[in-house]
């Protein structure tokens, strides 16, 4: 459901992403290793569609982002991906519950797939955060900035996942926790990917976590720029 | 809709900066609208000093100088026309009404201002409002002053009170013409015009302050001094006596007060008899008659008092005495005519002598339990206070002077300026050049609202310095949340590339800093204007009372909205810089939390 063909992206007149070829499945849980500095975030905005190659294309769910306007980009990244970030994942000055909705402030398509599920966003964002195990209503009341770095990677989780969004893409989401957390955040993740039938890109350079994975890639292998002659 | 109340979410999330910024903006649009507001108001009461007098004349001059000085009281007036010229120009047939005006005294650094009480009648200002009695009442009396609000409320007079009037302007200078003081006949209520600061009085009154001596007429042909007067001008007028009427003197009781002085001094100080003594010798010479009178009287009280003590031969003896003063009078009288010019006057001063001569014999008749003429002399006093008292207004008692230039029925003979009311507006331009052309002497003739207009504007550079400092005030306020919006917005970054993950589009994360800025001098504006309109209402009532100037409180005009429109427009260009580099740094940044 997601091809890269022939991708490369500069910056700054340094290409920063070369892959030939990359193919993802649907309901794939895949773990893409990759060190800092290999063009992990370059590449995620390009599957996102914020940033734009200077040739080849990615066509996800069977829409090449080529053909779209930067607008219409973004609309379509609001309707079909959720993303999760490594730290500081929401926007201090929501509630909890206005973080989690946020993307059906500029998706249409995922509010009402939201609404199919429960009765109001907030109650689908509840029982998100209860699937996730907060099901604390004490939670609700507080700031986000009072949560532990646990708790706002799992509201992370429930905004991505809000509204079903196909894709979920995960970028080092679990790097601020330890260990404990960490195993316990990403069986999370997984059930409800699973249960909500998401494909999952899980960016990282935490090589360990790779054998939670069915899938797994080295970015540095597929993306043929040579770093040591750009960097 | 949406960005916007995330907009405000983040304001509110920022709460200090998001209030000086606020703040700033208020105070620098309170500052903008007020000076806006003091310029029209101030505008306003200005053109407001005076209306329905169609032309104010004056001596030739620069007008605005004539307009300065007859509307607003300021400035010297030193010139001055006829009183003549006045009375010639409000016979003319265009005109409908003219009152003279008459300046250049003041009162505790207050304009006094002659004129006559048809001034009450037509002087007007603002919207043809005629000048209101506050308390008292405006009576046609020569010495009484009506005072303007202002003046009664800093001075704290109230009415019925006595008031010196000073020669020329200022607190300090200038001689106080304190032989005629004023009472306080009527209040004005509050005009909010220069009339507020200022003292009415007549202008004959203003006259008789001006004559060459002052006001100091001293005693009038066949009137007597008042005893009540100061003691200095008491002995002032009788050394005065003494000289140039030695003759009258000695020939006594010419003057009751005289005459009990030398009483007295002969039974206070032998010095000082001694000196009459010699006087009376001195005047021996010429008026045997006059000397036995003398002798009569000065040589031994207790034969006069023996005298009183009834018995009938003595009384004849006065009686014959009293004849042979008489006889002396005639004598003394033909020896005026030789020699002395002001003949009239010493004759008519002798007729009065006559007739208190006879009272006085008659009282020595008719009570003759006491003979002591101290005490004569003092029912003498209270006879003639009582005359006095009928006279005077209000209880007041009336000084030598102010009664003197009553009776003298003193006219105005120079004014500064005449306010005048036309029988048709069509008439003011003929009148003008006819008054500007005027034969015998040089005049020129202003219409008010022009001169106004004309005044007004040599204080526009002084608005235009206003207006661009306030203009900069509020540019201020303006970068002065520039520089916090883009202060905020590296802090910022993160969140416009989480907005940006969930499907904001850079349009989005520009139209939040746009927002914000339009959010922010919004609510500053408001404030601004709430600001703006606590204050005046603060004001009002001090600056009414404290400076005379009224302050109006009205809605914001389209000027001011106008002004208020451009601000926020101002606010929201200016958040294009701001709008403009977040919009650049989320396509940049895209998802990715750079730091």
């Amino acid at each position: 459901m997601i091809n890269l063909t022939n991708l490369r992206f500069a910056w700054q007149k340094k290409d920063v992403i070369n892959i030939k070829a990359l193919n993802i499945k649907k309901g794939q849980h895949l773990f893409i290793e990759g060190p800092s500095g290999s063009g992990k975030s370059t590449l995620l905005n390009l599957l996102g569609g914020v940033l734009t190659p200077q040739s080849g294309d990615v066509t996800i769910l069977g829409q090449s982002l080529n053909t779209l306007s930067s607008s219409q980009k973004d609309t379509f990244r609001a309707n079909h991906i959720g993303f999760i970030f490594q730290q500081f994942n929401l926007i201090p000055y929501l509630s909890v519950l206005d973080n989690i909705t946020l993307p059906c402030t500029f998706s249409k398509m995922r509010k009402e797939k939201a609404l199919k599920q429960s009765q109001s966003l907030n109650e689908e964002a509840i029982r998100l955060l209860s699937a996730l195990g907060l099901d604390d209503s004490a939670l609700l009341q507080r700031s986000v900035n009072e949560l532990s770095v646990g708790q706002q990677q799992r509201v992370a989780a429930a905004r991505a996942m809000l509204g079903s969004p196909e894709i979920i893409i995960a970028d080092e989401p679990t790097s601020a926790l330890d260990s404990d957390h960490r195993q316990g955040f990403i069986k999370l993740l997984f059930d409800e990917c699973q249960k909500e039938d998401i494909t999952l890109i899980f960016v990282s350079h935490d090589t360990e976590l790779k054998h939670h994975f069915t899938h797994n890639i080295n970015l540095q292998q597929i993306n043929q720029v040579n770093f040591k002659d750009s960097i | 809709m949406a960005i916007l109340s995330l907009a405000l979410k983040s304001l509110l999330n920022r709460k200090l900066t998001f209030f000086i910024t606020l703040f700033s903006i208020a105070i620098s649009v309170a500052l903008l609208l007020g000076v806006q507001t003091l310029k029209t108001e101030t505008n306003n009461s200005f053109m407001k000093s005076i209306s329905g007098t169609d032309l104010i004349i004056g001596s030739r001059g620069a007008s605005s100088q004539l307009l300065l000085s007859s509307v607003f009281h300021i400035g010297s007036t030193t010139n001055t026309i006829q009183y003549d010229t006045f009375k010639k120009i409000s016979s003319s047939p265009a005109v409908d009404w003219a009152v003279p005006i008459s300046l250049g005294d003041s009162h505790r650094g207050y304009t006094v201002m002659a004129t006559d009480l048809s001034f009450f009648d037509h002087f007007s200002f603002a919207n043809k409002q005629h000048l209101k009695v506050q308390s008292g009442e405006i009576d046609g009396d020569m010495f009484a002053v009506v005072i303007g609000a202002e003046v009664a409320k800093k001075l704290n007079y109230k009415i019925g009170d006595e008031v010196i009037v000073t020669h020329g302007g200022g607190e300090i200078e200038g001689h106080h013409h304190d032989n005629i003081p004023f009472y306080i006949s009527a209040i004005l209520a509050p005009s909010f015009t220069a009339i507020d600061q200022t003292l009415v009085i007549s202008l004959e009154a203003m006259e008789a302050m001006h004559t060459d001596n002052h006001g100091h007429f001293g005693a009038l042909p066949g009137e007597k001094i008042l005893p009540h007067e100061e003691h200095d001008e008491h002995e002032h007028h009788n050394e005065a006596t003494h000289e140039e009427h030695d003759e009258h003197e000695h020939h006594d009781e010419v003057t009751h007060e005289d005459h009990d002085e030398h009483e007295h001094h002969d039974e206070a100080t032998h010095a000082e008899h001694d000196e009459h003594e010699h006087h009376d010798e001195a005047t021996h010479d010429e008026h045997d008659e006059h000397e036995h009178h003398n002798e009569a009287t000065h040589e031994d009280h207790d034969k006069h008092e023996h005298h009183d003590e009834a018995t009938h031969e003595d009384h004849d003896q006065h009686e014959h005495h009293d004849e042979a003063t008489h006889e002396g009078h005639d004598e003394h009288e033909h020896h005026d005519e030789v020699t002395h010019e002001d003949h009239d006057e010493h004759e008519h001063h002798d007729e009065a002598t006559h007739a208190d001569h006879d009272k006085h014999e008659h009282h020595d008749e008719a009570t003759h339990e006491d003979h002591d003429q101290h005490e004569h002399h003092d029912e003498a006093t209270h006879e003639e206070h009582d005359e006095h008292d009928h006279e005077a207004h209000n209880g007041h008692a009336e000084t030598q002077d102010q009664r003197v230039a009553r009776l003298l029925k003193i006219k105005p003979e120079k004014i500064n300026a005449i306010f005048v009311g036309l029988t048709s507006p069509q008439a003011v331009l003929g009148m003008q050049s006819y008054v500007n052309n005027y034969p015998e002497e040089p005049l020129s003739a202003i219409i008010p609202a022009l001169a106004l207009q004309e005044l007004w504007a040599f204080f526009s550079l002084a608005e235009v310095a206003l207006n661009i400092v306030t203009v900069f005030v509020v540019l201020v306020g303006l970068l002065g949340m520039l520089s916090i919006i883009l202060m905020s917005l590296n802090e910022r970054r993160r969140e416009m590339a989480i907005l940006r993950s969930v499907g904001a589009r850079p349009g989005h994360i520009f139209g939040l800093i746009i927002g914000e800025a339009g959010f922010v001098c919004f609510a500053g504006i408001t404030l601004g204007v709430a600001l703006l309109y606590l204050l005046l209402v603060i004001l009002q009532s001090p600056l009414a009372s404290y400076y005379g100037f009224y302050l109006d409180i009205n809605m914001l005009t389209s000027n001011d909205l106008l002004i208020l429109a451009i601000i926020q427009l101002s606010a929201l260009l200016i958040a294009l810089i701001p709008g403009w580099l977040i919009y650049k740094y989320s396509l940049s940044d895209g998802m990715s939390i750079k730091f």
